[in-house]
C-alpha cells in the first residue's frame, strides 16, 4: 500500500480519505462559502493551483503521490468518487445554493457547498492539471492536440466556472410600462443593488397561439382528451369532439360580455379593446338531435371564464391561449452614457456595458395585459474563459470523432 | 400528418429493418442487408418530415417525439457499425431496440401536440436534442455490445472490444456536443450556462460515467469484464437522465426539463 508507483487501490484509499476529511471539515467549519472567492481570491486561487501543479510535477520522481496524481491510477478513482457524489446529488432533493443552509444535517442537500464533493472534484482538477503539465513536457503536435483540447478545456470550464461564480452578478428588475427603473434586487440575498443601468420599458407584449376549444368534464373543468380540439385560427371551423359535432362560428380576439337581450340565462360578447378584454368564441354543438350554442371565453383578470354546458357531464371550454412569443420594447442607458434601444424576447438578450439583460417574466395574472416586465441582469466577468473552455471541449470532441472513426488500432487520443 | 398515421409508416419500416437484419445473417448478402435497412430508414424519416411540416415545428418537444428520433437513429447506428465491421447480429439488435421504442409510441403515445413555448424557439433547440438522440443511439448500441460480451462471450476478440470502444468514443463525442450546445443555449435564454437542475446534473453524471469507462479502459485494458460492467452502469445513468428523472420525486417539481 502506498508503495511506488501508486495504483488504483491507493487511489481508492485517497478518495475515502478525502471523504472523511471532508466530513470532518463540514462538521467543524460548516459548509463551503463560495462567496469568499470573490475577486481577487479567485484569481489568486488559480495561480496557487498552477504553482502547486508545477511543484508536484517537479517532484514526481521523488514522491509516490506526485508521480501518481498525473497518472490514470489517479484519474480513474478521481472520476469515480466525483461521479459517486454527483449521483448522490442527482438522487436527492437539492436546496438552492442561495439558501442559508442545507435541509439535512450532513449537508448533501447543498452538494455544491459540501466539503467531500468539492475535495473530490479538486482532486480531479489537480489530476487534470498535473497530467497536462506532464504531457506538455513531452509535447508532440499531432498526437497531443486532441488531448490538450479536451483536458485544458475541461480545466477552464470547471475552474473558471466554479471560482468565477463568486464574481457572478444576477439581479432581478421589475419595470412598469412607460416607466424607468434603475434599482434591481439581488437574486442571492434579495438586497437592493444599483447596476448602473437605467431601464425604460416602452411596451410589453405577448403574441399568442390561436385559442383552442376542448371538451371538458363539467365538474372539474379538466380536458377530457387533449388530442381533440378545434383551433379558432380560421373561422368558421367544425370538428367532431367526443361525439359532439362542434362548430366555432365567430371568434373575437378582444371582447367583453354584454347583456343578452332575449335570453337572460346566457351572455353575449361584443368587440371591445379595453384593459382586460378577453377572447370570445361563439360555438354550436349538436348530438343526437340536441343542439346547444353560446359564447365561451377563457376570461381574464377583469371577466370570468365562460363555458358552454353540453349535458350533465360535459362542457365546451376555451382555455387561455398559449404564448408564442413575449417581447419587451425597451431603452437602456448605462452610467457611461451608452444607450441601447431594442425589442428583446426570450432567447434574445440585450447587451450593454458588460451586462446582459434578459426578459424572464411578466404579470401572469394579467397575461397579455401585463403592465410589467421582469428582467434579469447578468454580469459574468469570467465567462470569456468558460467559453474558451467550452469551445476547446467541442473541438476535442470533434477530434474524437475523426480519430475513432476508422481506426482499427486503439489509437491514443 | 398525425400520430394516427404513425402505424402505417412504422410497420413497413420495421419490416424492411428486420428483412435487412435477416439478410445480414446470410453470407454474401451485405449489399441487400444495407439496402433493405436504408429503405426502412427512408420510409421512417419521411414520417418524421411529414410530422415536422404538419406541426410547423421540429417534432422534438414531447417524449413521444424524441422516441421517434431514437427509433430512427438506432438502425442508423446499427447500419454504420454493420457497414464498418460486418457484425452479423448488430442489425438484428438495432432493429429490435427500434421496435421497442416504436411499440412504446404505439401503445402509450404522447400525442399532446404541444405548441412550442417561447423558451424553446431557438436555433439551438433542434441541434441540442438531435445530437443527444444520436449519442443515445450509439451508446445504446454499445450497451447491447457490453451485455452480449458479458453474457455470451468467454473470450471476446480484440476487435469486438475495440468496436465497443469505438461506439463509446463516438457516442461520447456527440454527448459532449449535446451537453455543450445546451450550455450555450442556456446562457442565451436564461442568463447562465449551467444550473445544476436535475436534468443537467444527470447529464453531467452520464458524461462522467462514460469518461470513467474510457479512462478505465486505458488503465486496465485487459480487464474487459469490469469495463463492460461499468458500461452497463453508464447506460443506467443515461436512462435516468433521459426519462428517469421524470419519475424521481426529488426532481419533479424543480426541473425546467421535465416534459
Amino acid at each position: 500500500m502506498f508503495s511506488k508507483p501508486w495504483k488504483i487501490k491507493d487511489g481508492i484509499l485517497v478518495g475515502c480519505g478525502l471523504i472523511l476529511v471532508g466530513l470532518l471539515l463540514q462538521y467543524l467549519s460548516g459548509r463551503i462559502e463560495w462567496e469568499i472567492f470573490a475577486w481577487p481570491v479567485n484569481i489568486l486561487s488559480v495561480v496557487f493551483l498552477i504553482i502547486v501543479s508545477l511543484v508536484i510535477h517537479l517532484l514526481r520522481s521523488r514522491f509516490g503521490f506526485c508521480g501518481w496524481i498525473s497518472s490514470l491510477a489517479s484519474a480513474v478513482p478521481a472520476i469515480g468518487f466525483s461521479l459517486a457524489l454527483t449521483i448522490v446529488m442527482g438522487l436527492t432533493r437539492q436546496v438552492p445554493s442561495q439558501m442559508p443552509k442545507a435541509a439535512d444535517p450532513i449537508g448533501i442537500s447543498q452538494m455544491l457547498r459540501f466539503w467531500p464533493f468539492v475535495l473530490c472534484y479538486t482532486w480531479m482538477v489537480l489530476t487534470l492539471m498535473t497530467t497536462v503539465i506532464r504531457r506538455i513536457s513531452t509535447f508532440k503536435w499531432k498526437k497531443d492536440i486532441p488531448f490538450m483540447l479536451s483536458h485544458i478545456g475541461l480545466i477552464l470550464v470547471i475552474v473558471c466556472g466554479t471560482l468565477g461564480s463568486a464574481d457572478l452578478l444576477q439581479l432581478e428588475m421589475t419595470v412598469t410600462e412607460g416607466k424607468t427603473e434603475s434599482k434591481a434586487v439581488s437574486e442571492v440575498d434579495r438586497s437592493l443593488q444599483d447596476p448602473g443601468l437605467s431601464v425604460f420599458l416602452k411596451d410589453f407584449s405577448i403574441d399568442e397561439y390561436p385559442p383552442k376549444v376542448y371538451v371538458v368534464d363539467r365538474a372539474s373543468r379538466k380536458i377530457v382528451n387533449r388530442a381533440e380540439f378545434i383551433s379558432a385560427e380560421l373561422v368558421p371551423s367544425s370538428q367532431n369532439l367526443s361525439g359532439w359535432e362542434v362548430t366555432v362560428e365567430k371568434a373575437l380576439p378582444f371582447a367583453a360580455p354584454a347583456e343578452a337581450l332575449i335570453r337572460k340565462d346566457s351572455i353575449s360578447f361584443e368587440p371591445w379593446e379595453g384593459d382586460g378584454a378577453v377572447h370570445a368564441l361563439f360555438v354550436k354543438a349538436r348530438k343526437d338531435g340536441i343542439s346547444k350554442d353560446g359564447w365561451i371565453s377563457p376570461g381574464s383578470h377583469e371577466f370570468e371564464e365562460r363555458v358552454l354546458d353540453l349535458d350533465e357531464n360535459f362542457a365546451l371550454k376555451v382555455p387561455s391561449p398559449a404564448p408564442r412569443r413575449y417581447s419587451a420594447d425597451m431603452a437602456v442607458t448605462s452610467r457611461k452614457g451608452e444607450r441601447v434601444e431594442k425589442t428583446i424576447a426570450v432567447n434574445e438578450p440585450l447587451k450593454i456595458d458588460g451586462w446582459k439583460v434578459y426578459l424572464v417574466d411578466y404579470d401572469n395574472e394579467r397575461g397579455r395585459w401585463s403592465k410589467i416586465a421582469v428582467f434579469e441582469l447578468v454580469r459574468d466577468p469570467w465567462i470569456p474563459f468558460v467559453y474558451i473552455g467550452i469551445f476547446m471541449l467541442l473541438a476535442g470532441a470533434v477530434c474524437m470523432l475523426s480519430l475513432s472513426g476508422g481506426r482499427k488500432t486503439n489509437g491514443k487520443s | 400528418m398525425s400520430w394516427d398515421s404513425f402505424i402505417y409508416f412504422a410497420v413497413p419500416s420495421v419490416l424492411f429493418w428486420f428483412l435487412g437484419a435477416f439478410l445480414a445473417w446470410k453470407p454474401l448478402r451485405h449489399k441487400a442487408a444495407v439496402a433493405s435497412t436504408l429503405i426502412g430508414l427512408v420510409i421512417f424519416f419521411s414520417y418524421i418530415v411529414a410530422m415536422w411540416i404538419s406541426l410547423e415545428r421540429p417534432p422534438l418537444r414531447t417524449m413521444g417525439e424524441t422516441r421517434l428520433w431514437y427509433s430512427f437513429f438506432l438502425p442508423v447506428a446499427g447500419l454504420l457499425v454493420y457497414s464498418r465491421w460486418r457484425y452479423k447480429w448488430i442489425l438484428s439488435f438495432s432493429s429490435i431496440m427500434a421496435l421497442v421504442f416504436i411499440c412504446v409510441n404505439l401503445f402509450k403515445p404522447e400525442i399532446h401536440s404541444k405548441t412550442l413555448m417561447p423558451a424553446l424557439q431557438s436555433p439551438w433547440f433542434a441541434p441540442h436534442v438531435i445530437v443527444y438522440m444520436f449519442a443515445y443511439a450509439l451508446l445504446g448500441a454499445s450497451f447491447l455490445m457490453a451485455l452480449w460480451l458479458l453474457v455470451r462471450r468467454k473470450n471476446p476478440s480484440e476487435e469486438e472490444i475495440q468496436m465497443t470502444d469505438g461506439l463509446v468514443n463516438v457516442g461520447v463525442a456527440f454527448l459532449t456536443f449535446g451537453m455543450l450546445f445546451g450550455a450555450l443555449w442556456a446562457k442565451e435564454a436564461w442568463g447562465h450556462y449551467w444550473g445544476w437542475d436535475p436534468k443537467e446534473t444527470w447529464a453531467a453524471i452520464t458524461w462522467f460515467a462514460y469518461l470513467l469507462y474510457i479512462h478505465f479502459r486505458r488503465l486496465r485494458p485487459r480487464n474487459w469484464k469490469a469495463a463492460m460492467a461499468i458500461l452497463l452502469i453508464c447506460f443506467v445513468c443515461l436512462q435516468m437522465c433521459w426519462w428517469g428523472i421524470n419519475y424521481l420525486p426529488s426532481a419533479r417539481a424543480t426541473s425546467v426539463h421535465t416534459y
